[in-house]
């Protein structure tokens, strides 16, 4: 169970009596949708119970449990906003942050971060601490993915440049590596959305770099010296691909810790 | 010793209907098939162009010579 999924849960079990808890313990008779717009006419019918910042925060979780941060976003904002200083006020706040770290907003999620971590109380010490710190290294990872995706960029723009008048047909280099692609597509199908995501990036970007590659050395005589640079940024090039790939899909502390601790059999 | 009512747990044990070595259920690594695809795959692509630049070098350098010696035998 995700942790979403499970704050979510715990959130249902935590309620007391009466018509919040009717509705936040029958979330899992219901769709989310159905739960969702019952919790949001209680709120909306007791805007000044204590509850009622609980119950966005609940319906903030069930939208993310469906992958809605759009529909979850509003829902935290208002819980920071109308219950501002208080327990669910905070989560609003921590749920924000969240949903800006994920849209690449690094300096507004590390603000509130490190203001939550200001609060007293060693939970969200922690927590503040903890979140501000991940969302540092992740600040670090995207600006190096951005470098190299820019990098990757213009090295295929100019080798395509410099190769403008002979890019058909399509290198022998190219050919070899179709069946092989082909497969690494195929495999996707099986795969979750992230490392399918991270697979397909690496299979279609390599056959981008192998016909950049292969149109450029086949038009262009080079050196000895010239041919070793251009066999170092190969090896280059596809150590750049495989980073952007597990950054770009989501993926680099499971990559981490598969660094670390081995594959998962 | 003494008899007793409890069951033999030797002969109670119930069955194993399956072990699986490695596992960790705690684990957040990806699986060996997707890392083995990514680290296969951009593996490939990294000998694939170094050896593109080793071997095309070749390949010009033979025909270069087989133009410009009218002489070598066929």
């Amino acid at each position: 169970m995700s942790r979403v999924a499970a704050l979510a849960l715990s959130l249902s079990l935590a309620v007391p009596s009466g018509g919040f808890e009717a509705i936040a313990s029958r979330a899992g008779a219901r769709s989310h949708d159905a739960s969702c717009a019952r919790m949001q006419a209680w709120v909306d019918a007791h805007p000044r119970d204590p509850r009622a910042g609980r119950g966005l925060v609940w319906m903030a979780e069930l939208r993310l449990v469906d992958a809605r941060a759009d529909l979850a976003l509003p829902l935290f904002a208002r819980a920071a906003r109308d219950f501002a200083g208080s327990e669910w006020g905070w989560e609003g706040e921590k749920g924000v942050a969240d949903l800006d770290l994920a849209r690449h907003s690094y300096a507004s999620a590390i603000a509130t971060y490190d203001r939550l971590a200001t609060l007293p109380g060693p939970y969200w010490r922690y927590v503040g601490r903890t979140s501000a710190k991940a969302a540092r290294a992740a600040r670090r990872r995207w600006h190096v993915f951005l470098l190299l995706a820019a990098l990757l960029t213009i090295g295929l723009g100019v080798r395509l440049f410099r190769a403008r008048r002979a890019l058909w047909p399509p290198p022998e280099e190219l050919t070899y590596a179709l069946p092989v692609a082909a497969v690494m597509l195929l495999a996707c199908l099986r795969q979750p959305a992230g490392e399918a995501h991270a697979v397909a990036t690496v299979a279609l970007g390599a056959l981008v770099l192998l016909y950049a590659h292969g149109v450029h050395l086949r038009a262009r005589a080079a050196s000895a010296p010239a041919r070793a640079l251009e066999a170092l940024l190969g090896l280059c090039e596809a150590a750049a691909l495989l980073y952007c790939a597990v950054v770009a899909s989501g993926l680099w502390a499971r990559f981490a810790e598969t660094l670390t601790s081995g594959a998962e059999r | 010793m003494r008899p007793t009512d409890t069951p033999d747990p030797q002969a109670h044990r119930p069955a194993v209907l399956g072990v699986r070595f490695g596992a960790n259920p705690n684990s957040s690594s990806l699986g060996v098939d997707v890392t083995f695809l990514l680290f296969g795959g951009a593996g490939a692509l990294g000998a694939g162009l170094f050896l593109a630049a080793w071997l095309r070098a070749k390949r010009k350098k033979a025909a270069v010579v087989g133009r410009d010696d009218p002489g070598a035998a066929p």
